[in-house]
């Protein structure tokens, strides 16, 4: 492999690492509060996708631009933005949902 | 029954209270809401005569656009009350999830489908705008895409209300839904000036002076007005029909 391809790899992978454990918090508040709900898989669904989007479209974006040899910082900025506001938000709201189909 | 008010003790007023507290109390509120509703229809009505005869009759046609611009009189504040009826919502949730007022509850579902149909319109009615000014009727544009979205958290937080047969829970798990929403607002409101987008810019602000001509501004902020008491007006009463079927106020009241 050259260094060209390589290294878009590598950064593909790097969103990846920063964009997943997103995906995962939100689908967990998303799984929290359809808990025991009927339809539960299709609510899941409309849920959460508004909420994942946005970052998918940072991902997505990074992969982009470096594509066209441009900055990526930017949008590895926001991916981490994002990263730090869902551990600070997902988990409470995940608890808070467990706590309110647990009653 | 589960989905029972304890009018006994949510009827009290205490002594150390602020008069309008009592509006917080579902059996206060009943009559209220229905005394406040024919006005805010009755306002919403005049405000809505008053902005389309101003932006049909007196706004001047646009130099650029000519007469398609006038959809902007139906798409702006549709599109405004669509993040602000949100925004009221999200406060809603936070209150009933804080306090564990079921009315702030309640007014948070009440206001939900009047949000999605503001959303909706907004939608439509730029598609429509789209069509002959930009050639085509949608594009994925970080303002559209994240409207759309917030369409989605509406349809959403309604889906998860209508899925959870117990009222209290389902209070409390849209409440949680809501908040958590409230992330994408400023995604959408700053979403033209982040990314380079089709959408243009927003024409008013409150720090600079306005870019369109005074009728057509005017005309403009009547018609939000009128969306607005609208909002508050369909609201109400979908929150009169709420609280009768979740048990707070007996039919006859």
């Amino acid at each position: 492999m050259t260094q060209s391809t390589i290294l878009p790899a590598l950064l593909l992978a790097a969103t990846l690492l920063v964009g997943t454990p997103v995906l995962s918090l939100i689908g967990a508040v998303g799984a929290a509060l359809t808990l025991g709900v009927r339809g539960g898989a299709v609510l899941l669904c409309i849920l959460v996708l508004p909420l994942c989007i946005p970052v998918l479209i940072f991902g997505a974006s990074a992969g982009a631009a470096a594509d066209a040899g441009l900055d990526v910082m930017p949008q590895f900025s926001l991916l981490g933005a994002c990263l730090a506001l869902a551990l600070l938000v997902c988990p409470l709201a995940t608890a808070s949902s467990l706590r309110i189909a647990m009653e | 029954m589960a989905g029972s008010l304890s009018p006994a003790r949510s009827a009290t007023h205490r002594p150390g209270q602020p008069g309008w507290l009592r509006y917080a109390s579902p059996l206060h509120f009943h009559p209220l809401a229905g005394r406040l509703a024919p006005w805010c229809f009755a306002l919403a009505a005049v405000l809505a005569l008053a902005g389309l005869a101003v932006g049909f009759l007196v706004a001047p046609a646009d130099a650029q656009q000519g007469e398609v611009y006038r959809i902007i009189f139906i798409h702006v504040p549709a599109a405004w009350m669509s993040m602000w009826i949100y925004a009221v919502m999200a406060l809603y949730c936070a209150l009933s999830l804080v306090l564990r007022t079921r009315l702030s509850a309640m007014m948070a579902s009440a206001l939900a489908p009047t949000g999605a149909m503001f959303t909706a319109l907004a939608l439509v009615s730029g598609a429509l705008w789209g069509q002959p000014t930009w050639g085509t009727w949608w594009v994925w544009d970080a303002r559209l895409t994240s409207e759309l979205l917030l369409l989605f958290l509406y349809l959403g937080y309604m889906a998860l209300e209508a899925a959870i047969d117990e009222p209290r829970r389902a209070e409390r798990a849209c409440a949680v839904l809501g908040l958590v929403g409230v992330i994408n607002l400023p995604v959408i409101y700053f979403s033209v000036r982040w990314w380079n987008t089709l959408h243009q810019g927003a024409s008013v602000s409150l720090t600079a002076a306005p870019t369109m001509a005074a009728t057509m501004l005017a005309a403009m902020l009547l018609m939000t007005l009128a969306c607005w008491a609208y909002a508050v007006a369909v609201a109400l009463v979908r929150v009169r029909c709420i609280l009768r079927e979740r048990g707070g106020v007996a039919p006859g009241a």
